[in-house]
């Protein structure tokens, strides 16, 4: 049997080794379309130059149900982040991420994905390439997030434990009752109502 | 230089013949909407989230009217209902928009509130004061 303090080892190495496997993945020109896209993984977060004759694409495999969060590094420019399924229909789109810092997408299928940066604000002569970075990640509250707005707008608890709807009733107003004021005291305390700051989600 | 004016004179005269035409005594038909905007008339400044119901035939990709917002949906094509949650700062005005097919009319369309909570989570007991309308924007 592991003693604490092992098991305790085990969780730090856990989560050094999760720390490792996150990285900085730099463009890879040309990745102007998405067969040449640079690859990039799940906890990474993508960095390149982009102007307005560029083109940059990054391809990432997910897996179905992923709850995925795309985080753009603030920037003072107008940059477009477009998200892409494996046949190239767009998921979600940030125009010039303009009050908007995070896409928020539900992984449909199992599949190779695609991020697409673009800009337009520069005067046709005057093409600077500009710095811009996007973290890859997930959030597990939005999975449970995605449960209580279906439940919510279908009406249906069957997808929620009865305990997690107690719980969240007690988190908002505590009225027996699972209503929108439990949904937004559960999406505040889990950061994810973000008020001046817009999110999407498909 | 006569060339020239004659030429404007027949430009001249097609286009008065043109206006004269079909075009000129026909009434315009009326385009039917291809997008709606709801709006929340509200009693209070400090609304926090909505569930919103909307009724009428056809219709998709709903968008938050602020970036500000954030909303779900849901679409029963069954009976040709919405359902819609918006969260967020709330103000009273525009808040979400949707697609409609063509050939249908904005009285084709209504939306009433189901629940709202305060922006402290309670939810409101009293829905006297609110208002959803849906105009063409």
């Amino acid at each position: 049997m592991a003693s604490p303090r092992s098991a305790a080892l085990s969780v730090l190495l856990i989560l050094c080794a999760t720390r490792v496997s996150a990285q900085t993945t730099r463009e890879q020109e040309p990745n102007d379309d998405a067969a040449t896209a640079t690859s990039a993984r799940m906890g990474d977060t993508i960095a390149g130059t982009v102007n307005p004759s560029d083109v940059d694409y990054y391809a990432v495999a997910l897996a179905a149900g992923t709850q995925l969060e795309l985080i753009a590094a603030p920037a003072q420019f107008c940059r477009d982040f477009a998200f892409l399924d494996p046949s190239g229909n767009r998921m979600a789109f940030g125009n010039c991420m303009d009050n908007i810092d995070t896409l928020r997408v539900t992984i449909p299928a199992t599949g190779r994905y695609l991020i697409r940066v673009t800009q337009f604000d520069d005067a046709p002569r005057d093409f600077p390439l500009r710095p811009y970075s996007l973290h890859i990640g997930t959030n597990p509250a939005a999975i449970d997030l995605d449960k209580v707005v279906k439940a919510l707008l279908g009406g249906d608890l069957a997808g929620l434990d009865a305990a997690f709807v107690r719980q969240l009733d007690g988190l908002g107003n505590g009225n027996g009752v699972l209503d929108v004021g439990d949904l937004r005291a559960y999406m505040r305390t889990q950061g994810l109502l973000v008020t001046g700051k817009g999110v999407t989600w498909n | 230089m006569e060339l020239r004016t004659r030429l404007l004179s027949l430009f001249a005269l097609l286009g008065i013949a043109s206006a004269c035409g079909e075009g000129a005594t026909t009434p315009p038909v009326p385009s039917s909407p291809t997008a709606l905007r709801i709006d929340l008339e509200t009693p209070h400044t400090d609304d926090g989230a909505v569930v919103v119901t909307l009724r009428g035939p056809d219709v998709s990709n709903l968008q938050a009217a602020s970036p500000a917002y954030l909303a779900y949906s849901r679409v029963d094509s069954g009976t040709s209902e919405i359902r819609l949650i918006v969260v967020g700062d709330l103000k009273g005005g525009a808040l979400a928009t949707v697609s409609i097919a063509p050939g249908h009319q904005l009285s084709d369309y209504s939306a009433t509130i189901q629940q709202v909570a305060a922006r402290s989570d309670s939810l409101r007991a009293d829905l006297s004061g609110y208002h959803m309308s849906i105009t063409v924007p």
